[in-house]
């Protein structure tokens, strides 16, 4: 099994990196580009799917690979 | 006094720790990371760099660390732990410290002297400041934009837990003197207990003149008299 996490930035929180990224697509000409979010992507090679391991990965998403203070997290097992 | 410096992979200013105590003329030593004990020290300082590189967020793996668990008990205890830069970013990703740092808001790495004002200064690392004095203070760093949500502020407001804000050199509070884009130009915070406290300049590089401010030795300084004063026998 395998487990796809993509973390953004809060709403809320400024993203400096997004608006970089905005600002130069604007000046390269790409387009009608209104708002740009960076995170980041995790993927993670599991064992045998079982309910433990699914809440394990879901608990380490909340405690360690994300902050909930300013991130957002977004888990998916295939 | 006894003061214990941590030591990750990627720590730079943990010599710069360890300097600045022995020239006020008491002792440090080094923790490193994969320790499991605190040993017999009477204070902690958690110093700046990249500790594992940044991986992930900055002190998002130190804050898993051996030490790091033998540091929040200390804590608990009511022991003084001081977060300095990137101990600073540790400590708020502990749960030790509310809010968090993320990068500049101005997008650049912030390398120069600030000024700062202690807000309160009766906390354990502010009590030496003395009054109305504007603190000259290297800071560098790329995360230090201090956020939060609103209610967290207000109740750090409220408990007297903002001990530095980002001020003019007369110790105004302006945008312009503001260099990451933190919140209430929020320089460094405590915990409720006052015992914990966090910033991102670098009092630490700023002991002695030859280092172009000598203001960073207040918060030793708070330190030392904090635990001395705690002492039976005043020693």
């Amino acid at each position: 099994m395998k487990a796809k996490i993509t973390i953004t930035p809060k709403a809320a929180i400024l993203d400096p990196q997004g608006q970089q990224v905005q600002q130069t697509m604007e000046q390269l000409g790409y387009g009608d580009i209104r708002r740009a979010r960076v995170g980041k992507y995790l993927e993670l090679e599991l064992g045998d799917d079982t309910p433990e391991l699914r809440n394990q990965v879901q608990r380490a998403c909340r405690e360690f690979l994300s902050n909930p203070v300013i991130e957002d997290f977004q888990l998916d097992f295939e | 006094m006894k003061f214990s410096v941590l030591q990750f992979p990627g720590s730079n200013s943990d010599q710069d720790c360890v300097h600045a105590v022995l020239a006020l003329g008491h002792q440090a030593e080094y923790l490193w990371h994969r320790q499991t004990s605190v040993g017999d020290c009477e204070a902690i300082l958690i110093p700046g760099g990249f500790s594992y590189g940044d991986y992930l967020r900055a002190g998002a793996v130190a804050r898993h660390s051996p030490i790091l668990s033998a540091v929040i008990e200390f804590a608990r205890a009511g022991g003084l732990v001081l977060g300095i830069c990137n101990g600073f970013q540790i400590l708020c990703e502990a749960g030790l410290l509310p809010g968090a740092l993320v990068r500049n808001r101005g997008r650049t790495f912030r390398c120069e002297h600030v000024f700062l004002r202690a807000e309160n200064r009766t906390s354990p690392f502010t009590c030496a400041v003395p009054e109305a004095r504007t603190l000259k203070i290297p800071i560098a760093h790329g995360e230090g934009c201090y956020v939060a949500e609103p209610s967290t502020i207000a109740d750090l407001e409220r408990h007297g837990q903002v001990l530095w804000r980002y001020t003019d050199a007369d110790g105004r509070v302006s945008d312009e003197a503001n260099p990451n884009g933190s919140l209430a130009n929020i320089a460094g915070i405590g915990n409720r207990e006052a015992n914990v406290a966090g910033l991102m300049p670098h009092p630490e590089r700023a002991c002695e003149p030859l280092a172009g401010s000598d203001d960073g030795k207040y918060w030793l300084e708070s330190m030392i008299r904090t635990v001395t004063a705690s002492q039976p026998n005043g020693a």
